[in-house]
């Protein structure tokens, strides 16, 4: 059911995106003929100004994806068929620093938008065996440009720690070596601590014991809280891992 | 993503990949009755567009067996094939344009060729970057082809220079790479 409507609010956006991505496109080459044939304005000059205008249509309404897309591609299609038509006339230094400035961006969206590594398969082992630190999966997922209002996927390591029960808990006391003991009632705390039980059969440490699993932990797991709880949060378990000691889930 | 790249990434990417096919035209127009850009341009858009879609089956298929997302696999895939694609094409008819608003001096043509060598070896070296790295990889490729073409025609002092020059970046990659696998 939740599917089917997201798939019908794609298909109405693509629909009504086709649809300014058309009539703009026709009131253009309408408004550039007419000019043209009055003797009003130059024909190609008339469609530049009208490619100019569309593009900035698409940034002002740049929160309405559908209508920003069809103003843009619009664009695109006015500016090259005066590039294609005109092109040839071009000085060559202007011919120089056009593609090189197309060059240049291509470069930067080459840079920051492909420069996260390859993707990688996803591991399909959910259930830790005891004992053994598991290998958290590693899945990179690239972002869809039509899909930004949809929230990223979590992924297996944080799904695992939400299915925890918690039915007769109330909160989780760390006794660090040497250390002060500390304590949080906090629910997705409490789920680490027995997920990490799980994992090792036990809850008592040495120092240093959980670095390797504490280092794959952060780099995978999803944190649900704020940032400022997570910094401190942070900043206590690494001082855990560090020094050793145990846990209590009461 | 923020929403700036996204409005903005698939209309710029459509325009540069246009952007080649005007050049595409451009460079190989020889005028008359048949306008040749026409007879060229749109083949190569052609088989433009049935790659893609090649791209596109290809990715669903990889996505499927890896386990990822097939829509969000296939639209990256796609997007870098663009990207290539793109960059494999424009940046040798930069050096064209270059060259040719210079009335093909000799000085230009090796500034030229200095700056292709550099991309091919940025590329090579541009591990982590496969988009880069094809991209650059081919497209100084074709633009040495371009440049060693318009040296042969300048007579035997330039064809010295860029034998000379050719030697000496490929010793210098090969001692650096192989330093990398021996050491």
């Amino acid at each position: 059911m939740i599917v089917e409507s997201k798939n019908k609010e794609q298909t109405i956006k693509v629909v009504f995106g086709l649809m300014i991505f058309a009539f703009s496109l026709a009131l253009a080459y309408f408004i550039a003929s007419y000019l043209r044939s009055n003797h009003y304005f130059d024909y190609w000059g008339a469609l530049m100004i009208a490619g100019g205008l569309f593009i900035t249509i698409g940034v002002f309404v740049s929160s309405i994806i559908p209508v920003s897309l069809g103003f843009l591609f619009s664009a695109d299609i006015l500016v090259l068929h005066v590039l294609m038509a005109n092109f040839g006339d071009f000085a060559d230094g202007i011919k120089v620093l056009f593609v090189g400035l197309i060059l240049a961006i291509l470069y930067l969206l080459a840079w920051s938008e492909f420069s996260k590594p390859e993707f990688e398969p996803k591991t399909r082992e959910a259930t830790p065996k005891p004992g053994v630190v598991p290998q958290p999966p590693v899945s990179l997922v690239a972002d869809d440009v039509f899909q930004v209002e949809d929230p990223p996927p979590a992924n297996e390591l944080n799904k695992l720690i939400e299915q925890i029960d918690l039915t007769g808990t109330s909160k989780v006391t760390f006794y660090p070596l040497s250390q002060p003991a500390f304590s949080t009632s906090e629910p997705s705390i409490i789920r680490i601590a027995l997920y990490t039980k799980q994992v090792f059969s036990k809850s008592e440490f040495k120092p240093g014991e959980l670095a390797e699993y504490y280092k794959l932990f952060v780099s995978t797991y999803i944190p649900t809280l704020p940032q400022e709880k997570v910094k401190v949060v942070l900043s206590k378990m690494s001082e855990f891992v560090s020094v050793g000691g145990r846990f209590e889930v009461v | 993503m923020g929403i700036f790249t996204i409005i903005f990434l698939w209309p710029f990417m459509v325009l540069a990949a246009g952007l080649v096919f005007v050049v595409f035209g451009d460079l190989f127009d020889s005028g008359g009755f048949f306008p040749f850009r026409l007879f060229f341009s749109f083949p190569a858009l052609v088989v433009f567009v049935v790659a893609l879609l090649m791209i596109r089956s290809r990715a669903a298929k990889l996505a499927q067996e890896s386990g990822q997302e097939v829509s969000v696999y296939q639209m990256y895939m796609i997007r870098r094939a663009m990207l290539i694609f793109s960059i494999a094409i424009l940046f040798p008819t930069f050096i064209r344009y270059l060259v040719d608003s210079m009335d093909k001096n000799l000085a230009v043509i090796i500034l030229a060729l200095l700056l292709a060598f550099s991309f091919i070896v940025w590329g090579i070296f541009a591990k982590s970057h496969t988009t880069i790295m094809y991209g650059n990889i081919i497209g100084g490729a074709i633009a040495l082809f371009y440049l060693y073409i318009q040296l042969w025609d300048l007579g035997e002092g330039p064809r010295i220079i860029a034998a000379a020059f050719g030697l000496a970046v490929a010793v210098a990659v090969s001692i650096i790479k192989l330093r990398e696998r021996t050491t």
